[in-house]
Protein backbone atom coordinates (compact mmCIF):
# COMPACT_ATOMS: atom_id res chain seq x y z
CA UNK A 1 0.00 0.00 0.00
CA UNK A 2 1.43 3.40 -0.87
CA UNK A 3 1.49 6.27 1.60
CA UNK A 4 -0.50 8.54 -0.70
CA UNK A 5 -3.55 6.24 -0.48
CA UNK A 6 -4.12 6.50 3.28
CA UNK A 7 -5.05 9.84 4.76
CA UNK A 8 -6.07 10.41 8.34
CA UNK A 9 -8.28 13.44 8.95
CA UNK A 10 -7.88 14.92 12.44
CA UNK A 11 -8.32 18.11 14.39
CA UNK A 12 -5.30 20.38 13.79
CA UNK A 13 -2.08 20.22 15.77
CA UNK A 14 -1.56 22.42 18.81
CA UNK A 15 0.88 22.76 21.72
CA UNK A 16 3.53 20.60 20.05
CA UNK A 17 1.10 17.66 19.67
CA UNK A 18 -0.30 16.22 16.46
CA UNK A 19 -3.89 17.09 17.40
CA UNK A 20 -5.77 18.98 20.08
CA UNK A 21 -8.33 16.18 20.58
CA UNK A 22 -7.39 12.98 22.46
CA UNK A 23 -8.90 10.36 20.10
CA UNK A 24 -7.39 12.14 17.07
CA UNK A 25 -4.00 12.27 18.80
CA UNK A 26 -4.27 8.57 19.69
CA UNK A 27 -5.13 7.73 16.05
CA UNK A 28 -2.07 9.61 14.76
CA UNK A 29 0.20 7.96 17.33
CA UNK A 30 -1.20 4.52 16.50
CA UNK A 31 -0.60 4.92 12.78
CA UNK A 32 2.87 6.34 13.43
CA UNK A 33 3.67 3.21 15.42
CA UNK A 34 2.34 0.60 12.96
CA UNK A 35 2.95 2.26 9.59
CA UNK A 36 5.40 5.16 9.91
CA UNK A 37 5.77 7.20 6.76
CA UNK A 38 2.99 5.28 4.99
CA UNK A 39 0.11 7.65 5.65
CA UNK A 40 -0.59 11.36 5.53
CA UNK A 41 -2.34 13.54 8.09
CA UNK A 42 -4.98 16.00 6.91
CA UNK A 43 -5.69 18.74 9.45
CA UNK A 44 -9.40 19.37 9.33
CA UNK A 45 -11.15 22.20 11.19
CA UNK A 46 -14.65 21.15 10.11
CA UNK A 47 -15.90 17.76 11.33
CA UNK A 48 -18.93 18.18 9.04
CA UNK A 49 -16.66 16.78 6.30
CA UNK A 50 -16.75 13.45 8.13
CA UNK A 51 -19.54 10.98 7.25
CA UNK A 52 -20.57 10.85 10.92
CA UNK A 53 -19.66 14.43 11.84
CA UNK A 54 -16.80 13.18 14.04
CA UNK A 55 -13.07 13.30 13.79
CA UNK A 56 -10.87 11.32 13.30
CA UNK A 57 -11.77 9.58 10.07
CA UNK A 58 -9.55 7.70 7.66
CA UNK A 59 -9.81 7.60 3.87
CA UNK A 60 -8.17 4.77 1.96
CA UNK A 61 -9.06 4.28 -1.71
CA UNK A 62 -12.86 3.88 -1.68
CA UNK A 63 -13.15 3.28 2.07
CA UNK A 64 -13.97 5.87 4.69
CA UNK A 65 -13.60 4.72 8.29
CA UNK A 66 -14.69 6.77 11.27
CA UNK A 67 -13.95 6.48 15.00
CA UNK A 68 -10.72 5.38 16.61
CA UNK A 69 -11.76 1.79 17.25
CA UNK A 70 -12.88 1.23 13.65
CA UNK A 71 -9.69 2.84 12.30
CA UNK A 72 -7.55 0.52 14.43
CA UNK A 73 -9.53 -2.51 13.25
CA UNK A 74 -9.26 -1.41 9.62
CA UNK A 75 -5.52 -0.88 9.81
CA UNK A 76 -5.07 -4.21 11.58
CA UNK A 77 -6.95 -5.89 8.74
CA UNK A 78 -4.81 -4.38 6.01
CA UNK A 79 -2.06 -6.60 4.69
CA UNK A 80 1.28 -4.87 4.56
CA UNK A 81 2.90 -5.24 1.16
CA UNK A 82 6.09 -3.44 2.06
CA UNK A 83 8.43 -3.51 5.01
CA UNK A 84 6.80 -2.14 8.14
CA UNK A 85 8.43 -1.14 11.36
CA UNK A 86 6.32 -3.55 13.36
CA UNK A 87 3.17 -5.61 13.09
CA UNK A 88 0.04 -3.71 12.07
CA UNK A 89 -1.62 -5.08 15.22
CA UNK A 90 -0.06 -3.67 18.35
CA UNK A 91 -2.04 -6.10 20.50
CA UNK A 92 -1.00 -9.27 18.66
CA UNK A 93 1.23 -10.39 21.53
CA UNK A 94 -1.57 -10.11 24.11
CA UNK A 95 -3.53 -13.10 25.34
CA UNK A 96 -7.31 -13.31 24.87
CA UNK A 97 -7.91 -12.17 28.45
CA UNK A 98 -5.48 -9.26 28.12
CA UNK A 99 -7.14 -8.13 24.88
CA UNK A 100 -10.52 -8.15 26.60
CA UNK A 101 -9.09 -6.23 29.57
CA UNK A 102 -7.50 -3.76 27.17
CA UNK A 103 -10.90 -3.00 25.60
CA UNK A 104 -12.40 -2.36 29.05
CA UNK A 105 -9.47 -0.18 30.12
CA UNK A 106 -9.63 1.85 26.90
CA UNK A 107 -13.32 2.51 27.63
CA UNK A 108 -12.41 3.59 31.17
CA UNK A 109 -9.67 5.93 29.93
CA UNK A 110 -11.86 7.47 27.21
CA UNK A 111 -14.74 8.05 29.62
CA UNK A 112 -13.05 9.00 32.91
CA UNK A 113 -9.81 10.58 31.75
CA UNK A 114 -11.59 11.92 28.68
CA UNK A 115 -13.99 13.79 30.99
CA UNK A 116 -11.03 15.27 32.89
CA UNK A 117 -9.40 16.43 29.63
CA UNK A 118 -12.70 17.91 28.44
CA UNK A 119 -13.12 19.70 31.78
CA UNK A 120 -9.60 21.14 31.58
CA UNK A 121 -10.06 22.40 28.01
CA UNK A 122 -13.73 23.36 27.79
CA UNK A 123 -15.29 23.70 31.21
CA UNK A 124 -12.73 25.50 33.35
CA UNK A 125 -13.36 29.16 32.63
CA UNK A 126 -9.74 30.34 32.88
CA UNK A 127 -8.44 27.61 30.59
CA UNK A 128 -11.27 28.18 28.13
CA UNK A 129 -10.87 31.94 27.95
CA UNK A 130 -7.08 32.05 27.74
CA UNK A 131 -6.09 28.76 26.13
CA UNK A 132 -8.73 26.75 24.26
CA UNK A 133 -10.93 29.52 22.89
CA UNK A 134 -8.02 31.40 21.26
CA UNK A 135 -6.64 28.10 19.92
CA UNK A 136 -9.98 27.20 18.31
CA UNK A 137 -10.63 30.73 17.04
CA UNK A 138 -7.27 30.74 15.25
CA UNK A 139 -8.41 27.74 13.17
CA UNK A 140 -11.27 29.62 11.51
CA UNK A 141 -11.69 32.72 9.39
CA UNK A 142 -14.22 35.46 9.99
CA UNK A 143 -17.16 35.01 10.65
CA UNK A 144 -16.83 31.38 11.80
CA UNK A 145 -14.31 32.16 14.51
CA UNK A 146 -17.04 34.08 16.37
CA UNK A 147 -19.50 31.21 16.74
CA UNK A 148 -17.83 27.84 16.14
CA UNK A 149 -15.72 27.75 19.33
CA UNK A 150 -18.80 28.40 21.44
CA UNK A 151 -20.73 25.68 19.62
CA UNK A 152 -17.93 23.18 20.17
CA UNK A 153 -17.94 24.06 23.85
CA UNK A 154 -21.72 23.56 24.04
CA UNK A 155 -21.30 20.08 22.53
CA UNK A 156 -19.36 19.01 25.63
CA UNK A 157 -21.88 20.47 28.08
CA UNK A 158 -24.31 17.46 28.40
CA UNK A 159 -21.48 15.04 29.06
CA UNK A 160 -19.68 17.25 31.56
CA UNK A 161 -22.91 18.20 33.33
CA UNK A 162 -23.81 14.54 33.82
CA UNK A 163 -20.32 13.93 35.23
CA UNK A 164 -20.63 16.94 37.54
CA UNK A 165 -17.72 18.71 35.81
CA UNK A 166 -19.46 21.66 34.18
CA UNK A 167 -17.99 24.77 35.68
CA UNK A 168 -19.59 28.00 34.55
CA UNK A 169 -18.72 31.08 36.60
CA UNK A 170 -21.30 32.94 38.57
CA UNK A 171 -22.47 35.91 36.55
CA UNK A 172 -20.29 38.88 37.34
CA UNK A 173 -22.29 41.83 38.62
CA UNK A 174 -20.94 45.30 38.24
CA UNK A 175 -20.12 46.97 41.46
CA UNK A 176 -22.00 50.22 41.24
CA UNK A 177 -20.01 53.27 42.34
CA UNK A 178 -21.20 55.49 45.13
CA UNK A 179 -23.64 52.89 46.30
CA UNK A 180 -23.20 50.86 49.45
CA UNK A 181 -23.88 47.26 48.41
CA UNK A 182 -23.54 45.17 51.56
CA UNK A 183 -24.36 41.94 49.78
CA UNK A 184 -21.62 42.29 47.11
CA UNK A 185 -18.88 41.01 49.41
CA UNK A 186 -21.10 38.12 50.47
CA UNK A 187 -21.66 37.16 46.81
CA UNK A 188 -17.94 37.36 46.15
CA UNK A 189 -17.28 35.05 49.09
CA UNK A 190 -19.92 32.63 47.84
CA UNK A 191 -18.33 32.66 44.39
CA UNK A 192 -14.89 31.97 45.85
CA UNK A 193 -16.29 29.13 47.97
CA UNK A 194 -18.06 27.55 45.01
CA UNK A 195 -14.99 27.83 42.76
CA UNK A 196 -12.76 26.26 45.40
CA UNK A 197 -15.26 23.53 46.18
CA UNK A 198 -15.78 22.82 42.47
CA UNK A 199 -12.03 22.61 41.89
CA UNK A 200 -11.61 20.19 44.79
CA UNK A 201 -14.39 18.00 43.42
CA UNK A 202 -12.65 17.83 40.03
CA UNK A 203 -9.28 17.12 41.60
CA UNK A 204 -10.80 14.31 43.66
CA UNK A 205 -12.24 12.69 40.51
CA UNK A 206 -8.92 13.07 38.72
CA UNK A 207 -7.02 11.68 41.69
CA UNK A 208 -9.16 8.52 41.81
CA UNK A 209 -8.66 7.80 38.10
CA UNK A 210 -4.95 8.61 38.09
CA UNK A 211 -4.30 6.32 41.06
CA UNK A 212 -5.98 3.46 39.21
CA UNK A 213 -3.82 4.00 36.12
CA UNK A 214 -0.69 4.30 38.25
CA UNK A 215 -1.47 0.92 39.83
CA UNK A 216 -2.17 -0.54 36.38
CA UNK A 217 1.20 0.69 35.11
CA UNK A 218 2.88 -0.58 38.30
CA UNK A 219 6.30 1.04 37.71
CA UNK A 220 6.76 -0.74 34.36
CA UNK A 221 7.78 1.01 31.15
CA UNK A 222 4.59 -0.04 29.38
CA UNK A 223 1.40 -1.61 30.64
CA UNK A 224 1.56 -5.07 29.11
CA UNK A 225 4.80 -5.78 27.30
CA UNK A 226 8.09 -4.14 26.52
CA UNK A 227 6.57 -1.99 23.78
CA UNK A 228 3.45 0.19 23.50
CA UNK A 229 0.09 -1.46 22.95
CA UNK A 230 -3.19 0.25 22.05
CA UNK A 231 -3.96 0.94 25.71
CA UNK A 232 -0.57 2.62 26.22
CA UNK A 233 -1.25 4.90 23.26
CA UNK A 234 -4.79 5.83 24.33
CA UNK A 235 -3.64 6.56 27.90
CA UNK A 236 -0.60 8.51 26.74
CA UNK A 237 -2.69 10.63 24.33
CA UNK A 238 -4.97 11.76 27.18
CA UNK A 239 -2.10 12.37 29.61
CA UNK A 240 -0.12 14.36 27.01
CA UNK A 241 -3.12 16.68 26.51
CA UNK A 242 -3.09 17.33 30.24
CA UNK A 243 0.69 17.86 30.39
CA UNK A 244 1.76 19.73 27.26
CA UNK A 245 -0.54 22.79 27.08
CA UNK A 246 0.35 25.74 29.31
CA UNK A 247 -2.84 25.82 31.30
CA UNK A 248 -3.65 29.10 33.08
CA UNK A 249 -5.29 26.92 35.75
CA UNK A 250 -2.78 24.08 36.10
CA UNK A 251 -4.10 22.18 39.14
CA UNK A 252 -4.71 18.92 37.23
CA UNK A 253 -1.38 19.25 35.43
CA UNK A 254 0.41 19.75 38.76
CA UNK A 255 -1.44 16.76 40.21
CA UNK A 256 0.01 14.52 37.48
CA UNK A 257 3.51 15.99 37.64
CA UNK A 258 3.90 15.95 41.41
CA UNK A 259 1.70 13.07 42.59
CA UNK A 260 1.90 10.69 39.62
CA UNK A 261 5.19 11.34 37.82
CA UNK A 262 5.18 7.71 36.62
CA UNK A 263 2.17 8.47 34.41
CA UNK A 264 3.87 11.57 33.01
CA UNK A 265 7.02 9.54 32.31
CA UNK A 266 4.96 6.81 30.65
CA UNK A 267 3.26 9.32 28.34
CA UNK A 268 6.60 10.89 27.36
CA UNK A 269 8.15 7.44 26.89
CA UNK A 270 5.36 6.34 24.53
CA UNK A 271 5.64 9.63 22.62
CA UNK A 272 9.42 9.29 22.27
CA UNK A 273 9.22 5.60 21.34
CA UNK A 274 6.85 6.47 18.51
CA UNK A 275 8.82 9.53 17.38
CA UNK A 276 12.18 7.74 17.50
CA UNK A 277 11.67 6.04 14.14
CA UNK A 278 13.21 8.22 11.39
CA UNK A 279 10.22 7.46 9.14
CA UNK A 280 7.78 8.78 11.73
CA UNK A 281 7.96 12.32 10.34
CA UNK A 282 4.37 13.21 9.51
CA UNK A 283 3.28 14.45 6.10
CA UNK A 284 0.68 17.04 6.94
CA UNK A 285 -1.78 18.85 4.72
CA UNK A 286 -4.91 20.86 5.54
CA UNK A 287 -8.43 21.12 4.27
CA UNK A 288 -9.41 24.62 3.09
CA UNK A 289 -9.97 26.88 6.08
CA UNK A 290 -13.23 28.17 4.64
CA UNK A 291 -15.68 26.59 2.23
CA UNK A 292 -18.88 28.44 1.30
CA UNK A 293 -20.91 25.24 1.39
CA UNK A 294 -20.04 24.80 5.08
CA UNK A 295 -22.32 27.75 5.92
CA UNK A 296 -25.36 25.74 4.84
CA UNK A 297 -26.20 22.30 6.26
CA UNK A 298 -25.36 19.85 3.49
CA UNK A 299 -24.57 16.11 3.28
CA UNK A 300 -20.89 15.40 3.73
CA UNK A 301 -18.79 15.50 0.54
CA UNK A 302 -16.70 12.65 1.95
CA UNK A 303 -19.50 10.30 1.00
CA UNK A 304 -19.19 11.34 -2.66
CA UNK A 305 -15.45 10.66 -2.61
CA UNK A 306 -16.13 7.10 -1.52
CA UNK A 307 -18.77 6.28 -4.16
CA UNK A 308 -18.09 4.22 -7.26
CA UNK A 309 -19.40 5.15 -10.73
CA UNK A 310 -22.14 2.59 -10.38
CA UNK A 311 -23.26 4.12 -7.07
CA UNK A 312 -23.30 7.61 -8.61
CA UNK A 313 -25.31 6.36 -11.61
CA UNK A 314 -27.74 4.59 -9.27
CA UNK A 315 -28.13 7.78 -7.25
CA UNK A 316 -28.84 9.85 -10.37
CA UNK A 317 -31.42 7.33 -11.56
CA UNK A 318 -33.12 7.38 -8.14
CA UNK A 319 -33.34 11.17 -8.10
CA UNK A 320 -34.59 11.03 -11.68
CA UNK A 321 -37.34 8.63 -10.63
CA UNK A 322 -38.37 10.92 -7.76
CA UNK A 323 -38.42 13.89 -10.14
CA UNK A 324 -40.49 11.98 -12.68
CA UNK A 325 -42.97 10.92 -10.00
CA UNK A 326 -43.38 14.44 -8.67
CA UNK A 327 -43.62 15.89 -12.16
CA UNK A 328 -46.29 13.37 -13.20
CA UNK A 329 -48.24 14.09 -10.03
CA UNK A 330 -48.06 17.84 -10.69
CA UNK A 331 -49.26 17.41 -14.30
CA UNK A 332 -52.10 15.11 -13.20
CA UNK A 333 -53.24 17.57 -10.52
CA UNK A 334 -53.05 20.48 -12.97
CA UNK A 335 -55.13 18.65 -15.59
CA UNK A 336 -57.66 17.49 -12.97
CA UNK A 337 -57.99 21.00 -11.58
CA UNK A 338 -58.50 22.39 -15.08
CA UNK A 339 -61.24 19.85 -15.83
CA UNK A 340 -63.00 20.46 -12.53
CA UNK A 341 -62.92 24.23 -12.90
CA UNK A 342 -64.19 23.98 -16.50
CA UNK A 343 -67.05 21.81 -15.29
CA UNK A 344 -67.90 24.21 -12.47
CA UNK A 345 -67.94 27.31 -14.64
CA UNK A 346 -70.19 25.84 -17.32
CA UNK B 1 -36.85 -14.75 55.74
CA UNK B 2 -39.49 -12.03 55.84
CA UNK B 3 -38.42 -8.92 53.93
CA UNK B 4 -38.11 -5.81 56.08
CA UNK B 5 -37.66 -3.37 53.23
CA UNK B 6 -39.32 -2.55 49.94
CA UNK B 7 -37.48 -1.67 46.77
CA UNK B 8 -39.33 0.72 44.52
CA UNK B 9 -38.62 -0.24 40.93
CA UNK B 10 -39.92 0.39 37.45
CA UNK B 11 -42.33 -2.32 36.25
CA UNK B 12 -42.67 -5.18 35.64
CA UNK B 13 -42.21 -7.47 38.60
CA UNK B 14 -40.33 -9.60 39.48
CA UNK B 15 -37.54 -8.33 37.17
CA UNK B 16 -37.64 -4.65 36.28
CA UNK B 17 -37.33 -3.51 32.67
CA UNK B 18 -35.11 -0.62 33.77
CA UNK B 19 -31.40 -1.45 33.88
CA UNK B 20 -30.65 0.63 36.99
CA UNK B 21 -33.54 -0.91 38.94
CA UNK B 22 -32.64 -4.44 37.84
CA UNK B 23 -29.03 -3.87 38.83
CA UNK B 24 -29.96 -3.10 42.43
CA UNK B 25 -32.49 -5.91 42.52
CA UNK B 26 -29.74 -8.30 41.48
CA UNK B 27 -27.32 -6.75 43.98
CA UNK B 28 -29.65 -7.34 46.90
CA UNK B 29 -30.63 -10.80 45.68
CA UNK B 30 -27.02 -11.93 45.23
CA UNK B 31 -26.13 -10.61 48.67
CA UNK B 32 -28.97 -12.59 50.17
CA UNK B 33 -30.83 -9.57 51.56
CA UNK B 34 -34.60 -10.20 51.37
CA UNK B 35 -36.61 -7.23 50.11
CA UNK B 36 -40.05 -6.88 48.60
CA UNK B 37 -40.60 -4.94 45.37
CA UNK B 38 -43.15 -2.31 44.50
CA UNK B 39 -43.79 -1.30 40.91
CA UNK B 40 -46.63 1.22 41.11
CA UNK B 41 -44.41 4.19 41.94
CA UNK B 42 -44.14 6.98 39.37
CA UNK B 43 -40.50 7.98 38.87
CA UNK B 44 -41.52 11.60 39.43
CA UNK B 45 -42.33 10.65 43.03
CA UNK B 46 -38.92 9.10 43.71
CA UNK B 47 -35.87 10.79 45.18
CA UNK B 48 -34.15 12.90 42.46
CA UNK B 49 -36.99 11.66 40.21
CA UNK B 50 -35.04 8.45 39.65
CA UNK B 51 -35.82 4.88 40.55
CA UNK B 52 -34.89 2.67 42.34
CA UNK B 53 -35.42 3.84 45.88
CA UNK B 54 -35.31 1.67 48.97
CA UNK B 55 -37.99 2.09 51.62
CA UNK B 56 -36.49 0.70 54.82
CA UNK B 57 -36.43 1.55 58.52
CA UNK B 58 -39.01 4.33 57.98
CA UNK B 59 -36.65 6.08 55.59
CA UNK B 60 -36.47 6.37 51.84
CA UNK B 61 -32.98 5.85 50.46
CA UNK B 62 -31.61 6.66 46.99
CA UNK B 63 -29.83 3.95 45.01
CA UNK B 64 -26.30 4.97 46.02
CA UNK B 65 -27.08 4.33 49.69
CA UNK B 66 -28.35 0.79 49.16
CA UNK B 67 -24.90 -0.86 49.72
CA UNK B 68 -24.53 1.01 53.00
CA UNK B 69 -27.96 -0.20 54.15
CA UNK B 70 -27.23 -3.76 52.97
CA UNK B 71 -24.02 -3.81 55.06
CA UNK B 72 -26.15 -3.47 58.20
CA UNK B 73 -28.48 -6.33 57.21
CA UNK B 74 -26.17 -8.89 55.64
CA UNK B 75 -22.67 -10.29 56.06
CA UNK B 76 -19.97 -8.01 54.63
CA UNK B 77 -19.25 -8.30 50.93
CA UNK B 78 -16.56 -10.88 50.24
CA UNK B 79 -15.02 -8.45 47.77
CA UNK B 80 -12.86 -9.07 44.74
CA UNK B 81 -10.01 -11.50 44.41
CA UNK B 82 -7.31 -8.85 44.87
CA UNK B 83 -6.84 -5.05 44.50
CA UNK B 84 -6.03 -5.49 40.80
CA UNK B 85 -9.39 -7.20 40.27
CA UNK B 86 -11.13 -4.38 42.11
CA UNK B 87 -9.48 -1.84 39.79
CA UNK B 88 -10.36 -3.97 36.78
CA UNK B 89 -13.99 -4.03 37.91
CA UNK B 90 -14.04 -0.24 37.47
CA UNK B 91 -12.92 -0.64 33.88
CA UNK B 92 -15.71 -3.13 33.17
CA UNK B 93 -18.19 -0.87 34.92
CA UNK B 94 -17.16 2.00 32.63
CA UNK B 95 -17.49 -0.26 29.58
CA UNK B 96 -21.00 -1.35 30.58
CA UNK B 97 -22.29 2.03 31.77
CA UNK B 98 -21.00 3.89 28.71
CA UNK B 99 -20.58 1.65 25.69
CA UNK B 100 -23.28 -0.95 26.30
CA UNK B 101 -25.69 1.54 27.83
CA UNK B 102 -25.27 3.86 24.81
CA UNK B 103 -26.17 0.97 22.52
CA UNK B 104 -29.30 0.22 24.58
CA UNK B 105 -30.36 3.86 24.47
CA UNK B 106 -29.61 4.11 20.74
CA UNK B 107 -31.89 1.12 20.17
CA UNK B 108 -34.74 2.97 21.94
CA UNK B 109 -36.89 5.06 19.58
CA UNK B 110 -36.27 8.77 20.13
CA UNK B 111 -39.24 10.95 21.16
CA UNK B 112 -38.64 13.17 18.12
CA UNK B 113 -36.40 13.13 15.04
CA UNK B 114 -34.66 16.35 16.03
CA UNK B 115 -33.91 15.50 19.65
CA UNK B 116 -32.21 12.24 20.51
CA UNK B 117 -32.52 11.07 24.11
CA UNK B 118 -30.59 13.49 26.32
CA UNK B 119 -28.87 10.70 28.31
CA UNK B 120 -27.43 9.32 25.03
CA UNK B 121 -25.67 12.60 24.24
CA UNK B 122 -24.02 12.48 27.65
CA UNK B 123 -22.56 9.02 27.03
CA UNK B 124 -20.85 9.53 23.67
CA UNK B 125 -17.15 10.21 23.21
CA UNK B 126 -16.54 12.52 21.40
CA UNK B 127 -19.88 14.33 21.86
CA UNK B 128 -22.22 14.38 18.85
CA UNK B 129 -22.21 17.52 16.70
CA UNK B 130 -25.47 19.31 15.89
CA UNK B 131 -27.62 17.99 13.05
CA UNK B 132 -27.33 21.33 11.28
CA UNK B 133 -23.53 21.16 11.37
CA UNK B 134 -20.92 22.96 13.41
CA UNK B 135 -19.91 25.44 10.73
CA UNK B 136 -23.29 26.30 9.24
CA UNK B 137 -25.03 29.60 9.88
CA UNK B 138 -28.15 27.78 11.07
CA UNK B 139 -28.62 27.62 14.83
CA UNK B 140 -27.54 24.26 16.22
CA UNK B 141 -30.43 21.82 16.22
CA UNK B 142 -30.57 18.13 17.17
CA UNK B 143 -27.53 15.88 17.21
CA UNK B 144 -25.84 13.58 14.70
CA UNK B 145 -25.73 10.28 16.51
CA UNK B 146 -23.20 7.84 15.00
CA UNK B 147 -25.34 4.71 15.27
CA UNK B 148 -22.90 2.55 13.30
CA UNK B 149 -20.03 3.51 15.57
CA UNK B 150 -22.12 2.87 18.69
CA UNK B 151 -23.08 -0.58 17.41
CA UNK B 152 -19.48 -1.45 16.44
CA UNK B 153 -18.23 -0.51 19.90
CA UNK B 154 -21.08 -2.47 21.47
CA UNK B 155 -20.08 -5.60 19.50
CA UNK B 156 -16.48 -5.25 20.72
CA UNK B 157 -17.69 -4.78 24.30
CA UNK B 158 -19.85 -7.92 24.26
CA UNK B 159 -17.02 -9.96 22.71
CA UNK B 160 -14.64 -8.71 25.41
CA UNK B 161 -17.21 -9.52 28.12
CA UNK B 162 -17.55 -13.07 26.81
CA UNK B 163 -13.78 -13.57 26.57
CA UNK B 164 -13.24 -12.28 30.09
CA UNK B 165 -16.00 -14.38 31.63
CA UNK B 166 -14.85 -17.56 29.84
CA UNK B 167 -16.04 -20.41 32.10
CA UNK B 168 -15.79 -18.61 35.45
CA UNK B 169 -18.67 -18.85 37.89
CA UNK B 170 -18.49 -15.15 38.77
CA UNK B 171 -16.85 -12.31 36.92
CA UNK B 172 -13.12 -11.74 37.34
CA UNK B 173 -12.83 -15.14 38.98
CA UNK B 174 -14.36 -13.94 42.26
CA UNK B 175 -15.35 -16.72 44.65
CA UNK B 176 -18.67 -14.99 45.49
CA UNK B 177 -20.93 -12.61 43.54
CA UNK B 178 -19.81 -9.00 43.52
CA UNK B 179 -21.52 -5.71 42.54
CA UNK B 180 -19.98 -6.15 39.08
CA UNK B 181 -21.89 -9.42 38.63
CA UNK B 182 -25.14 -7.62 39.47
CA UNK B 183 -24.34 -4.93 36.90
CA UNK B 184 -23.40 -7.44 34.21
CA UNK B 185 -26.57 -9.44 34.86
CA UNK B 186 -28.72 -6.31 34.59
CA UNK B 187 -27.29 -5.42 31.18
CA UNK B 188 -27.26 -8.97 29.80
CA UNK B 189 -30.85 -9.58 30.86
CA UNK B 190 -32.01 -6.25 29.41
CA UNK B 191 -30.30 -7.08 26.12
CA UNK B 192 -31.69 -10.62 25.94
CA UNK B 193 -35.27 -9.44 26.49
CA UNK B 194 -34.80 -6.43 24.19
CA UNK B 195 -36.85 -6.27 21.00
CA UNK B 196 -33.80 -5.17 19.03
CA UNK B 197 -32.48 -8.27 17.29
CA UNK B 198 -29.13 -6.70 16.39
CA UNK B 199 -28.36 -6.16 20.08
CA UNK B 200 -29.79 -9.49 21.15
CA UNK B 201 -27.87 -11.53 18.58
CA UNK B 202 -24.51 -10.34 19.84
CA UNK B 203 -25.25 -11.84 23.26
CA UNK B 204 -27.20 -14.94 22.24
CA UNK B 205 -24.43 -16.16 19.94
CA UNK B 206 -22.13 -16.37 22.98
CA UNK B 207 -23.08 -19.50 24.86
CA UNK B 208 -21.19 -18.70 28.04
CA UNK B 209 -22.97 -15.36 28.46
CA UNK B 210 -26.39 -16.91 27.86
CA UNK B 211 -25.72 -19.75 30.30
CA UNK B 212 -24.36 -17.35 32.90
CA UNK B 213 -27.34 -15.02 32.59
CA UNK B 214 -29.75 -17.98 32.83
CA UNK B 215 -28.12 -19.24 36.03
CA UNK B 216 -28.02 -15.82 37.69
CA UNK B 217 -31.60 -15.06 36.61
CA UNK B 218 -32.85 -18.16 38.40
CA UNK B 219 -31.10 -17.03 41.56
CA UNK B 220 -32.45 -13.48 41.33
CA UNK B 221 -36.01 -14.55 40.47
CA UNK B 222 -36.03 -16.97 43.38
CA UNK B 223 -35.21 -14.10 45.72
CA UNK B 224 -38.28 -12.14 44.58
CA UNK B 225 -40.88 -14.89 44.52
Amino acid sequence: MSASEISLHVWPSQWGLSSLEPTCLAAVMYLQQVMPGKFSVVECNDPDFSPTGHLPYLVHEHHTVTSLGSIIKYITGLKATGPTRSSSNLDSSLSGTEKAQSIAWCAHVESNLGDIVSYALYSNQDNWAELMHPALASLYPIPQRYYIPGRIREMYRPRLESAGLWDLPIKEEEKKPFKIDKSWQKRQNTKLFQETFGRERVLEKARISLEIYARLLDEHDFIYRDRPTTLDIVLAAHILLLLKPEYPEPSIQNLIKHTHPALASHARRVFEHISSCPESQLRISSTPKFVWSSLIPWPSTAWKDGLSEEDIHFRRMRWGFYGLTLGSMAVYLAVSFQNVSRHLWK
Amino acid sequence: MRPNATLWIAPPAPLSADVDCLRWQAYLALRGVPVAVRTVIDPAGALDARLPNLHADDALLPAQRIPQWADTHAPPEPGYLDPAARDESRAWTALLERTVHAALLAATPAPSLLSPPAPLRALLTPPPPPLTGIASLCPPLGARIPYDTIHARYCDAIAALSDRLATDKWFLGSPEPTPLDALVFAYLHSIIVSKNSALRTQVTRRVNLVAWEWRVREQVCAAFK
